[in-house]
């Protein structure tokens, strides 16, 4: 007999994990902010330190270092600020909002340094300033940055759709317009035409501050439009509580370890592979030409993909995508020998296999680029799945420690092992080329060993137990946690005059 | 659009940042979250619905059918025909110099700067050869342009105005890319009919396969648009509901959260059937 007391709650039409939650100019504006990260000329810093400003060397390394310093020191006491931080605005937007605008300036006047005609000890006070001051910005940016992503929409298949979106329009709308206008621009005026060299300083100066200030602009645009959607605790958490937050999220000390091994690969890029074996530095762009093609194509079969396996599965796959199909290049490399009839050797055989081989993995770039920010994403609802408090930003704080300590490992090891095999620094500026056992070794390191580095850097994504029933578990409990959290706060405040 | 609490309506201040409402104090982030979260579903949805249309339009437009991908190919193929040489210099020794897009602009320059004398890879030419190759050249630039805004009006030419735009772009592409490539003729026989050893200006295999290319692109242009770009139009939903439904709902005065509330199922309130019942 049916009891009238109880009757179940209503059932809504529609699944709200399908649902969408940023509307079309949020979408635009997240796509805007997305193109503002990569529009800028900001791989020519060091040039534009060391070859416009003229900063002498041992100063540069004495900025780098103090600079290295106050980045590990300001990133421990930045992420318990922003975990802390309850507005009601969210926990992001305003280190977005207020902090845009100075960034922005800050950016402009580092781009317009050679104007101020600085003596060498000023131009180093003024760099060095600058830098720390905008390192501190970053970082609390950075953070925030990360941190609005994953709460601009509260279910990962919405923030997918986002995230995808974001990187196929932006990447085809030329985020790297200004890289291929300064190399072009670059290469004219070297050459004497337009003005001659003398011209390089007024390129670099126009193109730093005007795509400073555009993406500015997108930046800000999205800053202002975007809202966090992600209801959460009101409790603040406390320096040990924000340790043991991460401390106990096994998800990101999995993502964290993966990427500190991939950081330690100490292999050699396809540019210096081109540079320093082909001497054809252009192949670089000549063999990505059919790739470019298919990366859209990617992005489209980001759903596919993901409806036939599990985040982790793809991350797997997208991590060692590029190396595992290295691996016919270097074996077709090796025909012919280490010396000088090796096929590695040759450049028209050798762009053949390279451009085969950059197409194949740009089937699976949409993946690479979508999936490890979307399981960093994942991590960050687990911390508040198991603590009941979101810790974006000693998470960010984290993975960045760790990542950067590697890379600096790897900067300072990479070297060295050039070194124990002769690498000839000399040899590029003055026409020369490597010997043939270099030759080898680049190519090694390039094709060869990084197939190995990643899939030890794959091995603690084996671990990652994020996914199947437990993660559709974890998005139940949160959903219902966030409704009661927001039925609570509904339901018994008190009215006050 | 100034914020307000959303209990209380009071209007807040920047200085207002704590989460809390300083009239109220009900927590301003958290207070209705879950509707306000589906009033924002609702919005997002409703945006989408009005934005899908157009997306599959331009789809259809490029890449929803075979004839569409056959017209999009063909439009960028002239480009192909750029990246050979668009001009010849054949000089007194019977050297042949190429030239391509990319010697054109420097050989433009000092053209223009050139005192009566022009010259073309340092051999003089007669002023009305080389006139009649920078009005070429000229025509080619303009050519250029027309086609990237051809391309540009593709994805949005499933539209009678949109095709309209497609069909002057592509065709003015071409007649400049003639003109391109008949005032280059024009410029061959001035010098051959000139003194016979002197330097020859001709249009170069470039300037050819641009030309026919264009022209195809613009048969198969005319083809595609003659049998028609079927669209075929996704669905949209709203909260579950179809989006003209939806849209008509609004139009007759519910409120989004009415609609949901009107559209939910409700389960029956008896006990839940047996496993094996009938």
């Amino acid at each position: 007999m049916a009891n009238p007391s109880v009757s179940a709650p209503p059932v809504q039409v529609c699944d709200p994990r399908t649902r969408r939650y940023v509307g079309v100019r949020e979408t635009a504006a997240y796509v805007a902010f997305d193109m503002s990260q990569s529009f800028n000329i900001d791989n020519e810093r060091e040039s534009f330190i060391k070859n416009i400003l003229m900063i002498d060397l041992r100063l540069y390394a004495l900025v780098r270092g103090i600079n290295a310093a106050w980045d590990v020191a300001n990133d421990l006491f930045t992420g318990i600020i922003v975990d802390r931080t309850q507005t009601r605005w969210g926990k992001f937007k305003p280190y977005l909002m207020f902090l845009a605008i100075p960034g922005t300036l800050l950016a402009i006047c580092f781009w317009l340094l050679p104007v101020f005609g600085l003596t060498d000890m000023g131009k180093f006070w003024a760099y060095l300033v600058l830098q720390l001051l905008m390192e501190g910005v970053d970082t609390f940016h950075g953070m925030a940055r990360v941190g609005i992503q994953a709460t601009l929409t509260p279910y990962p298949l919405d923030r997918t759709r986002l995230i995808t979106l974001a990187n196929l329009v932006s990447g085809a709308l030329g985020e790297k317009i200004p890289q291929y206008v300064m190399q072009f621009f670059s290469d004219v005026l070297r050459k004497g035409k337009l003005g001659g060299a003398a011209r390089i300083p007024s390129l670099y100066v126009s193109l730093g501050v005007i795509t400073t200030i555009i993406g500015g602009v997108g930046a800000f645009w999205f800053f202002y439009v975007c809202k966090e959607r992600v209801i959460r605790n009101e409790e603040k958490p406390t320096l040990r509580q924000s340790i043991r937050m991460v401390l106990h999220n096994k998800p990101i000390l999995l993502l964290t370890l993966s990427e500190t091994l991939a950081q330690l690969s100490f292999s050699k890029s396809k540019g210096d592979y081109v540079r320093d074996v082909l001497d054809k530095k252009t192949l670089q762009t000549i063999v990505g030409i059919p790739a470019a093609f298919v990366n859209p194509i990617s992005y489209g079969l980001v759903p596919r993909f993901q409806r036939r396996f599990s985040n982790k599965t793809l991350y797997i796959m997208g991590v060692n995508c590029i190396s595992l199909l290295n691996l016919p290049v270097y074996f077709f490399g090796c025909i012919g020998g280490k010396g000088k009839n090796g096929m590695y050797q040759k450049v028209v055989p050798m762009a053949v296999a390279m451009t085969l081989h950059e197409t194949a993995f740009t089937f699976l770039f949409g993946v690479r680029s979508v999936i490890p920010t979307e399981m960093r994403n994942e991590t960050m609802d687990y911390c508040e799945w198991k603590t009941g408090m979101r810790g974006e930003g000693m998470i960010s704080v984290t993975k960045g420690l760790a990542t950067k300590l590697a890379g600096a490992v790897n900067d300072v090891v990479s070297p060295l092992i050039l070194y124990a095999f002769g690498y000839d620094e000399k040899a590029y500026v003055k026409g020369g080329t490597q010997s043939d056992r270099m030759k080898f070794v680049i190519f090694t390191l390039y094709a060869f060993v990084p197939a190995f580095t990643n899939l030890i850097a794959s091995v603690p994504i084996l671990f990652y137990n994020l996914h199947g029933q437990e993660r559709d578990r974890m998005y139940a409990e949160l959903h219902e946690r966030r409704a009661a959290i927001a039925a609570r706060a509904s339901a018994d405040e008190p009215e006050q005059s | 659009m100034k914020a307000t609490c959303p209990k209380c309506g009071r209007a807040l201040r920047l200085r207002d940042w704590r989460p809390c409402c300083p009239y109220c104090g009900v927590h301003i982030v958290q207070y209705r979250m879950e509707e306000r979260l589906q009033d924002d579903a609702d919005q997002a949805e409703l945006e989408y619905a009005a934005f899908r249309p157009r997306l599959d339009r331009c789809r259809a437009a490029t890449i929803g059918s075979k004839p569409a991908v056959l017209r999009l190919c063909c439009a960028l193929l002239p480009i192909a025909g750029c990246l050979l040489p668009l001009l010849t210099v054949r000089t007194q020794t019977a050297e042949r110099t190429a030239i391509t897009i990319l010697d054109l602009f420097p050989m433009i320059a000092a053209y223009l700067r050139s005192d009566g004398s022009p010259t073309v890879q340092g051999v003089p030419v007669p002023p009305a050869c080389a006139a009649a190759a920078a009005a070429g050249l000229f025509l080619l630039f303009l050519s250029l342009l027309s086609l990237l805004a051809h391309l540009v009006s593709l994805p949005w030419s499933c539209t009678d105005k949109g095709a309209r735009r497609a069909r002057r772009t592509g065709s003015a592409a071409w007649a400049a890319g003639a003109g391109c490539l008949a005032l280059l003729l024009v410029c061959a026989g001035i010098t051959r009919r000139g003194v016979p050893e002197a330097t020859i200006l001709a249009a170069g295999a470039g300037a050819f396969v641009y030309t026919v290319l264009l022209a195809v692109m613009r048969t198969v242009d005319f083809a595609v648009q003659r049998r028609g770009v079927p669209v075929r139009y996704t669905p949209c939903t709203i909260a579950g509901i179809p989006a003209d439904e939806y849209r008509l709902l609004l139009e007759g005065g519910m409120t989004p959260s009415q609609i949901r509330a009107s559209h939910t199922i409700t389960p029956p309130t008896g006990d839940p059937p047996e496993p094996n019942g009938t």
